[in-house]
């Protein structure tokens, strides 16, 4: 009762706090550099460089050694010492790799520590397909004078790496040209382990230590290095991190000379071209973060954390590009700053060793192959889950997944597949059905999936700690749950009340884990239940900064803050592992993450977590999306309305434009926000939105040919201007629009209230052609687009030269639609071509993998159109495609009834006197308009040819003369 | 399994069937009768020229008779293609003989599904994937609308029993409205003269009294009293705010939503718990309640006692005193609460006296509507420093005055009542004998109630905790007035607040049943409720002669004359 007074208090205080918390992040829930002891202490060697007179500050750390001493072939090692710990050992490993045109992986990690610690090393073997891939012996070295210099690379690509030996600046060259330098402006660092003891005696006694090598006492560190009272014990708020390996961060310096752009990095609200977060210009005061985090109401423009890390980086000028992936796992942040000369980069890292890839380019093309060469390409997915998925938290019982299914289908919107947030769960514990509201799931899912359709199930990685809940009492027997520093299981707050974690960093949990997902084990769900892995970052409610102590241990003694960053993917893999095993034979899993790492994108899906459903935040998915593409996470979606808030039905109009052109489509709500599936609203709003959901779907063939192109070489699917068109330095910063893969739509959201028009930037000098009204707009480089788009439309153009494929008739869900034919859209080029290309497969299977897909190519040319295979039978073309029989495979045979019922020429000059197939006359209309070729703007010219009697499967021409 | 079966079967059955079928629909000749998926009202706009055309029946096209149902679209409103696919807005006409015709849209045309609209699978033509099961489906159609029917004539029945019945109750709220009408005349003469006597007997026992009240003794008394009601108000203003933190509190405690992930509000939400020795639900945890709630118990008793002894001193009727030496002081333990307003007088200066005395008034009148003020008291102006002459000629003109006020209150609610029964209670009334009828279903941890015209709640298995969910307020206000889906749907309104969300509310959809029961419950929105209910009220009989468009029953007419 003597507490009540401060209670009372507190309870005030919590009211007043609740109300602002609704619209905007914590900031205080979160630190910054500053709070952070190894980030404050890294980061402050950068402001002693820059305060230092020109040509006095020089790096510590040298090559002790001249002479590497070889591994294997392209693969070298140099003893690598610090000036100001000269008793501590590192060691400097370089590889040249042999796939990848000539990536280059640099090492560095303490060696022969007095500690029995060791630094983090195995962030490569979570990220990468192969954690040591194969290194290039052809590349070759020559030491000289102070200097060492590695020749790699195909032999046209003029590659060079220079190595200074004292002090240690490595420098990546192509034609005698720095694109990437290494410990440029000496901020490189590794904090050796100490033991905390030592580090007293040699404070109290100066330096009588039996094994202190100082000579003449004390070294002066603090031009470079700052003491920090937090090193060997850190508090924050009331938590306490014991760090009982003492400092261990590391600091890398990358500049990149002759750019003015530098992309990557993601998950952060920020634009594209990353600005600068340090020196004159800074936009944003703290470095980027990469720290996956459970952010609540994150901010629309932020350099601060969100679930996501991808330590990628791409520097990019008209002349070249490269880039590089850090392979670092632990909480990491990074400075950017533009110079006239150069971008120069500042990493710094809590733990781990130094493995940095150098990623030569000279095209973003090229980057993209080479990330994919490193970490995988993206898989192809379930077709189905390239459609319309439909999400709120909560769909609250059977009758209401059944209504929504229902009405979907009454108002003639298609629908592929309906979710179920966490609600759906007993008490959140995850597999299991509550009863109350959903007696019979199996009966449900059966049903839902009769129409060809799917349901999507939460299970989040927390674990009720009850012992009568299965999941629980086998993790703990198991013993693979994650630990606190004392050994014993942590212990956490979440949805389900008190939790533990799965440490899926230990082995013994995957077979588990694999089973939990066995439709034996699982009785009650199905193969159409597929799965929704959230809060892995992990969140943890009462945790620092809502997630996890650092000084957990994971299996194999590892801390958790080693391993934060890749938590999420570890948990997303074992989830799709286990659906893959789930049948025989395998079907295509489909998980979707909030998490992610590099490499997350072979395990399935992720999205942009729980943003607002204002303006600025529809507006800044854009950037937070294509940031995601070129980094490898292509198949990425942002909550479709926004997770909080009621969105006006113009912004949800709006939002639903933006997300059918988001390779993940997916509308979710907050259970506080009011209903607003599209069939609820009176016209003309509904309309707007089934027809918006119907465009998606009538285009899921050129979503396939991207998702196919991903697969195969890594492709972004979302493309900024700048992957399109390298050589246009005005597209450079352009972040609000994008190319759908390599299909020559070009797209915009329409993100201002109130728009009635919209202005489109044109790089190249084609023409460009409304998808809705056809109207064609001359080709003119660098020219801007201004369109007119009231609420019922958005810019969506066809570069001129491409060629569309499209399935006109819309079904109830994508895969009723495999045997509806297809319509050709051909937008001609100023030169009168077109090219396209059609992907088909079962969208299910693995069988593609054995040869059993449809891949045509079309091409117009010269008043021919052909369809060809895109790659000759039987033959191996490239990496990843499956050698096939053109027309007998089996896909080939079940679809060869398939037609193309419909060819729309836009843009040729005139009326053609005929056009027939295979020498035979066929049906079609004319209508006049201004041609490819022209300098007019106007509605194109359209030849539109009916029923040209030819399958899509099969090789064929259409003379037009 | 069904991804597998359906690729399978739509597979082998369109290798088999489909492209063989695309052929024949080319070539075959083509007369209207046997035009695929086309509505047999509609064959007379099909009928071939001597052009051999076809005009879109929008007419906004004309095209070769051979392109009907050619699997391409040409016409923008889809008219040309009624058998196929081809169109996105074309409908799919089913003959389904057994059972009644019925029509898909285009989109579902040889999808491989067996639509239930077209139970003769007629619309599978190419995929052949459905048998005809319209003699199944229509069997079980029938047997379905029949049970409906019964359903719906057995509810109507006792639908005009209630009608019956609100039909009598009506009569007799007229008689007794026009009896009481008069009543009213003649208790305001008596009121009047009572008036009247009570004003002459009073001026004279007022002088007395102002010269007893001037000593200072009687001015010191009436400070400190007034200093008395200054902590009082203050105190209970305070409790009142403790008693709303508490309410808002213990709202949070029960409602608040974990995914603001707040440990603040955690932590607050568990000290409250600690506080009032309400153990959180959650497992695992023992109820650590026994112990609190008894010393809670003991303080509270403690403060009433000083509650009421501070009552006594404040209502001490100090001018009942001064006059006590001279006469008998008049016993007044019947004097409650609401004598405050009353009392009150005593304090407002002058001044603002005018102004005061309307308020007052509208005040009590309120407190007697509401039926928080006794009504016998309230009809004179002071109280109870009168000596017994005053007393007694006061006591006449307040019983007198009270008894008018009640014919008056009577009349008004009876006659509020009876403008309800022209719309408020159902076209026919049939409403008004559910007034106050509650219904009750589990669901989920709940129990829900709903009572006709009164509140719904919400009321937990667990530990009983109820939950107001709102409290009558409309009809449909979507529909048009007076119409069948007017009167299906009811809206609760104003219910409790939820944590961090609206006031809660329920939406109740009524369909015809033989009972008045509650069927379902959901709650689509948080604290926004939708229960499905049955009451014979709306089995309207399906002659059509129920509707805002019908003449009023007799006597309800009888009852607009009058009136």
């Amino acid at each position: 009762m003597r507490r009540a007074p401060s209670l009372l208090l507190a309870f005030i205080a919590s009211l007043l706090v609740l109300s602002p918390l609704i619209t905007a992040v914590k900031h205080e829930d979160f630190k910054e550099c500053a709070q952070t002891s190894f980030c404050r202490r890294l980061r402050s060697i950068a402001g002693r460089q820059e305060n230092a007179p020109d040509d006095t500050f020089s790096s510590p750390y040298r090559l002790s050694e001249p002479s590497a001493v070889k591994a294997e072939g392209g693969s070298w090692i140099w003893p690598l010492r610090s000036d100001l710990y000269p008793s501590v050992g590192f060691e400097l490993r370089v590889d040249v790799l042999q796939e990848g045109e000539g990536i280059v992986r640099i090492r560095v990690d303490e060696v022969g520590s007095q500690t029995s610690f060791k630094r983090y090393n195995e962030t490569a073997k979570w990220a990468l397909l192969d954690p040591n891939p194969p290194t290039s012996s052809s590349a070759t070295l020559k030491s000289s004078s102070g200097k060492s210099v590695i020749t790699y690379g195909p032999s046209s690509s003029h590659l060079t790496l220079e190595i200074i030996h004292s002090p240690l600046k490595i420098t990546q060259l192509r034609s005698g040209k720095p694109e990437i330098v290494f410990n440029e402006r000496s901020l490189f660092h590794m904090e050796h382990f100490r033991v905390k003891e030592i580090e007293k005696i040699e404070e109290n006694v100066g330096g009588e230590g039996e094994q202190m090598v100082f000579k003449g006492g004390e070294m002066d560190r603090s031009w470079f290095e700052e003491s920090d009272a937090d090193i060997f014990q850190e508090r924050w708020r009331q938590w306490t991190d014991t760090k009982p390996k003492g400092p261990e961060g590391f600091s890398l310096d990358l500049t990149f000379p002759g750019v003015e752009h530098v992309y990557g990095l993601p998950e952060h609200a920020s634009p594209l071209s990353l600005p600068d977060t340090t020196g004159p210009k800074a936009y944003y005061t703290e470095p980027y973060r990469l720290f996956n985090v459970d952010i609540f109401e994150y901010l629309a423009d932020s350099p601060m954390s969100l679930y996501g890390a991808i330590p990628l980086l791409h520097a990019h000028s008209k002349s070249h590009s490269v880039g590089v992936l850090n392979l670092v796992a632990s909480e990491t942040w990074v400075d950017v700053r533009h110079d006239s000369n150069a971008v120069r980069t500042h990493w710094i890292s809590e733990s781990g060793i130094l493995d940095v890839m150098l990623l030569p380019g000279p095209k973003p093309e090229k980057l993209f192959e080479q990330y994919a060469v490193l970490t995988g390409p993206t898989p192809l997915p379930p077709q189905w889950s390239t459609a319309y998925h439909q999400c709120r938290w909560n769909y609250n019982d059977e009758d209401d997944v059944l209504e929504v299914d229902r009405r979907f289908d009454e108002a003639d919107i298609p629908l592929d597949v309906t979710w179920l947030d966490i609600e759906y769960a007993e008490e959140h514990r995850y597999f299991d059905w509550n009863a109350k509201f959903f007696p019979n799931p199996v009966e449900m899912l059966e049903a839902v999936a009769s129409k060809g359709r799917k349901m999507v199930a939460i299970i989040d990685p927390h674990i009720k700690k009850t012992e009568s809940f299965r999941i629980y009492s086998d993790a703990k027997n198991l013993d693979v749950l994650i630990k606190k520093s004392d050994g014993n299981n942590f212990e956490g707050w979440c949805w389900t009340g008190s939790s533990v974690w799965v440490d899926f960093f230990n082995e013994n949990s995957w077979t588990w884990w694999t089973k939990m997902f066995d439709l034996k084990t699982w009785k009650e769900s199905t193969n159409a239940l597929f799965i929704w892995n959230d809060m892995n970052e992990p969140s943890v409610f009462d945790g620092p900064e809502i997630s996890m102590p650092r000084d957990n241990i994971h299996a194999g003694g590892w801390e958790h803050r080693d391993v934060h960053n890749i938590n999420g993917m570890m948990f997303h893999n074992q989830t799709s592992q286990a659906l893959i095993a789930r049948e025989s034979p395998a079907k295509r899993p489909f998980v979707l993450s909030r998490s992610f790492f590099a490499g997350s994108h072979r395990y399935g899906a992720i999205w942009t977590g729980d943003n607002m459903g204002d303006w600025e935040h529809l507006a800044g998915e854009t950037a937070m999306l294509l940031s995601n593409n070129i980094a490898g996470m292509v198949f990425s979606g942002a909550d479709v309305g926004g997770f909080f808030g009621n969105p006006t039905p113009e912004l949800l109009v709006r939002w639903y434009q933006a997300g059918a052109f988001m390779p993940f489509f997916r509308a979710h709500a907050h259970i506080d926000t009011k209903r607003r599936e599209p069939y609820l609203f009176d016209e003309p709003i509904r309309g707007y939105l089934r027809d918006i959901i119907r465009l998606r779907y009538s285009l899921l063939p050129v979503w396939y040919n991207a998702f196919h192109d991903a697969s195969l070489r890594g492709l972004p699917i979302m493309r900024p201007q700048y992957a399109v068109f390298p050589e246009d330095e005005q597209g450079f910063s352009v972040d609000d629009q994008y190319y759908v893969g390599d299909s020559g739509l070009l797209v915009k959201p329409v993100t201002t209230e109130g728009a009635t028009t919209t202005q489109v930037y044109i790089s190249d000098a084609q023409p460009y052609y409304d998808y809705f009204t056809h109207r064609l707009y001359p080709a003119s480089a660098h020219q801007t687009l201004t369109l007119h788009t009231p609420l019922e439309t958005f810019p969506l153009l066809i570069q001129g030269g491409s060629i569309v494929p499209v399935r006109a008739r819309v079904r109830r869900s994508s895969p009723l639609m495999w045997q509806d034919p297809f319509t050709l859209i051909i937008a001609l080029s100023k030169q009168g071509t077109a090219n396209g290309q059609l992907y088909l497969d079962d969208g299910v299977s693995f069988a593609h993998a054995k040869g059993e897909y449809v891949w045509k190519e079309f091409t117009f040319e010269s008043g021919v159109l052909r369809s060809n295979n895109a790659h000759p039978a039987g033959e191996v073309i490239e990496k990843g495609v499956a050698p096939y029989d053109p027309e007998g495979n089996s896909w080939a045979q079940a679809i060869g009834h398939v037609k193309v019922e419909s060819i729309v020429l836009f843009g040729l000059k005139n009326k053609p006197k005929s056009v027939k197939v295979r020498g035979e006359e066929v049906d079609w209309k004319w209508e006049a308009g201004v041609f490819s070729s022209g300098k007019k703007e106007g509605g194109a010219s359209g030849l539109k040819i009916k029923n040209p009697g030819v399958a899509v499967v099969s090789d064929w021409e259409v003379e037009i003369a | 399994m069904p991804d597998k079966t359906l690729l399978l079967s739509t597979l082998v059955s369109s290798l088999l069937v489909l492209s063989p079928q695309l052929s024949l629909a080319k070539s075959k000749p083509v007369t209207p009768g046997t035009i695929r998926g086309l509505n047999p009202a509609l064959v007379n706009k099909y009928a071939p020229n001597s052009a051999e055309t076809f005009v879109c029946l929008d007419g906004t096209l004309t095209i070769p008779y051979s392109a009907i149902n050619d699997d391409y679209c040409d016409c923008p409103d889809g008219s040309d293609e009624p058998g196929t696919s081809a169109c996105p807005n074309g409908v799919f006409y089913c003959k389904n003989e057994g059972h009644i015709p019925g029509q898909v849209l285009s989109s579902r045309v040889n999808d491989g599904l067996c639509d239930p609209e077209c139970c003769d699978g007629s619309d599978e033509w190419a995929t052949g994937a459905c048998t005809d099961s319209c003699a199944e489906i229509g069997k079980a159609y029938r047997e379905t609308r029949e049970a409906e029917q019964k359903t719906k004539k057995t509810g109507s029945k006792i639908r005009n029993s209630y009608i019956k019945w609100a039909t009598g109750e009506k009569k007799r709220l007229e008689d007794d409205l026009e009896k009481k009408k008069s009543e009213v005349k003649a208790k305001e003469a008596d009121v009047e003269k009572a008036r009247a006597s009570l004003e002459k007997i009073e001026a004279r026992s007022k002088q007395e009294l102002e010269k007893k009240k001037q000593s200072p003794l009687y001015t010191s008394l009436l400070s400190h009293r007034l200093a008395l009601s200054r902590l009082r108000s203050k105190s209970t203003r305070l409790q009142s705010e403790l008693d709303t933190l508490h309410s808002i509190l213990s709202e949070l405690a029960k409602g608040y939503n974990p995914n603001y992930q707040d440990m603040a509000v955690k932590a607050a939400v568990v000290g409250y718990e600690e506080l009032t020795g309400v153990a959180a639900p959650t497992e695992g945890e023992e109820p650590s309640s026994t112990e609190t709630p008894v010393k809670q118990e003991e303080e509270d008793k403690e403060e009433e006692i000083t509650e009421q002894e501070l009552d006594e001193m404040e209502r001490k009727d100090l001018e009942g005193l001064l006059l006590s030496d001279i006469e008998e002081s008049t016993d007044d333990d019947e004097e409650d609460e609401s004598s405050l307003l009353w009392k009150l007088d005593e304090y407002i200066p002058d001044s603002l006296y005018d102004s005061w005395e309307s308020v007052r008034d509208i005040a009590i009148e309120w407190m007697v509507r509401l039926g928080l003020a006794g009504k016998n008291k309230l009809a004179s102006k002071t109280s109870s420093t009168d000596g017994p002459l005053v007393a007694a000629a006061r006591e006449k003109h307040r019983n007198l005055s009270n008894e008018l006020n009640k014919l008056n209150n009577d009349i008004r609610s009876t006659t509020e009542t009876l403008e309800r029964m022209t719309l408020g209670y159902g076209p026919q009334m049939e409403w008004k004998k559910l007034d106050g009828t509650c219904i009750d279903e589990v669901s989920g941890d709940y129990t829900y109630e709903l009572c006709f015209f009164g509140k719904a709640t919400q009321r937990s298995n667990k530990d009983g905790a109820s939950n107001h969910l709102g409290t009558f307020s409309d009809w449909n206000t979507a529909a048009e007035e007076g119409s069948l889906p007017y009167y299906s749907q009811q809206l609760y309104k104003n219910g409790g607040k939820c944590w961090n969300g609206p006031m809660r509310s329920v939406t109740v959809d009524i369909t015809c049943g033989t009972a008045n029961a509650l069927l379902s419950i959901s709650e689509p929105e948080k604290c926004e409720y939708r229960y499905k209910v049955t009451s014979p009220s709306v089995c309207w009989p399906e002659d059509g002669s129920v509707g805002v468009s019908q003449e009023p029953a007799e006597p309800q007419e009888a009852v607009k004359a009058e009136l």
